[in-house]
């Protein structure tokens, strides 16, 4: 091997060496990149159950329903707002049921018949009612907007309504109830999912002797009803 | 070469012919510049990757509303999974399945790294990521096609052994060269005296 070809194959070897590093790196690079590094993750199902909630609204003009009735006799007329918000998150309710009764002994609705006991219209104005009369005892109320009867026939004039039996079993307010959930406190005003309600009982005239002197609690329960389970 | 009136022939080069080596020379030189540069980078990326600082990936699984097509080679550099945020495109891997790029919808719980990530056909899934997540950095169209055939473990260990192999028999070869020019040297110069050199006694 002369000289100049010695020289040749020095130089050659240097590239040599420069592709020998190459396809090293490259190696080490298609290694790292096949390597399972720390990218895992873990798939977590989030299950939120849905929100199904009627709030009260707090005692005043609007919520007057805990105000007692005192010595009431046949031909009276009792009258007692209800507010109630609702929650109805991602459309878990679909409707809503009342149940009415009454505890107590002897109680003026165990026995009780829409002509012979404690009679009931349940009301809903879009605003809320408006109170004649001051606080209760002694105050009416009225709608400046339209009313919607859930339970009864509702009338300004309360002895113009007509009167349900006061027990009642989970009825079906569906109809009368604005379901919408509600995200903000309800003032007074058509606000979706707030529910004014007005409860009007009649202790017709017609009322037994038997009934004089009882006492009882009254029961507004109000449920709501979740709607069928379907695929989520 | 002896001409026919007893000259000697001088070779020359005409024009065109220095031209052609020139370009030649030049695309020698240029060629080398490359290969260099070549591998320089690669050396970089492979440290850097080495070092934990990116990883060179090939973009072989694409989800929804990612912004590169499959093919591409793709840069990851890891950041806090706390910090990602919506719109950003991560490498990840899915329950087990092979790794792939994902775009994030949403951070569901940045506290606990819990996000939203666009799967592929419309589906959608929540992550609860580990500490650390590969964010796409740099994109090359296609380039991730090669690199794809030669990812994995085997093609890995063969292009290194090559090499290995490559650098060990070039140094082999360049030390038994420079041996041959060392000795080359070594030699003595030849003497200007020869066999019928008159020499003349006293």
């Amino acid at each position: 091997m002369d000289i100049k070809n010695s020289r040749k194959l020095v130089r050659r070897s240097r590239w040599t060496v420069t592709v020998g590093v190459a396809f090293v790196a490259l190696g080490l690079l298609t290694f790292n990149a096949s390597a399972t590094f720390t990218a895992q993750v873990t798939p977590s199902h989030a299950t939120d159950a849905g929100d199904m909630e009627f709030t009260l609204g707090g005692v005043g003009v609007r919520h007057r329903i805990a105000t007692p009735s005192t010595n009431i006799v046949p031909g009276d007329f009792i009258s007692r707002t209800i507010e109630i918000s609702v929650d109805n998150e991602g459309g878990t309710l679909t409707g809503a049921t009342l149940t009415t009764s009454g505890s107590g002994n002897p109680s003026l609705v165990s026995t009780a018949t829409a002509a012979g006991g404690l009679g009931l219209v349940v009301a809903r104005c879009d605003v809320a009612w408006t109170e004649v009369g001051g606080a209760p005892p002694g105050s009416t109320y009225t709608c400046s907007g339209s009313t919607t009867n859930i339970i009864g026939t509702y009338n300004a004039t309360p002895g113009s309504a007509t009167y349900a039996n006061f027990v009642q079993s989970a009825a079906s307010l569906t109809a009368g109830m604005d379901l919408t959930d509600n995200t903000v406190a309800c003032d007074g005003t058509a606000l979706a999912g707030c529910n004014y309600l007005l409860a009007l009982m009649s202790f017709p005239s017609n009322g037994p002797d038997s009934m004089e002197s009882q006492s009882t609690t009254l029961s507004f329960q109000f449920d709501g009803v979740q709607r069928a389970g379907t695929n989520k | 070469m002896t001409r026919a009136n007893g000259r000697r022939a001088v070779a020359t080069r005409s024009a065109s012919d220095r031209a052609d080596g020139r370009v030649k020379a030049f695309a020698r030189r240029a060629s080398r510049t490359g290969a260099a540069v070549l591998t320089a980078a690669l050396v970089v990326l492979a440290l850097g990757a080495a070092a934990g600082r990116w990883q060179v990936l090939p973009a072989q699984s694409v989800g929804d509303h990612v912004s590169f097509e499959a093919g591409s080679l793709v840069i990851v550099e890891p950041i806090d999974a706390r910090l990602l945020d919506a719109g950003d495109e991560i490498y990840v891997q899915l329950d087990g399945a092979d790794g792939g790029f994902r775009n994030v919808v949403s951070i569901v719980d940045s506290w606990e790294r819990k996000i939203e990530l666009n799967g592929r056909n419309g589906e959608r899934h929540i992550v609860e990521m580990p500490p650390k997540a590969w964010r796409v950095s740099r994109v090359i169209p296609y380039a991730g096609i090669p690199l794809g055939i030669l990812v994995g473990p085997i093609q890995s260990i063969a292009l290194v052994v090559f090499g290995l192999g490559l650098i060990v028999s070039a140094e082999w070869k360049r030390s038994r060269a420079e041996r041959n020019i060392d000795l080359d040297r070594a030699l003595p110069a030849a003497s200007p005296v020869t066999h019928d050199t008159p020499v003349t006694t006293g």
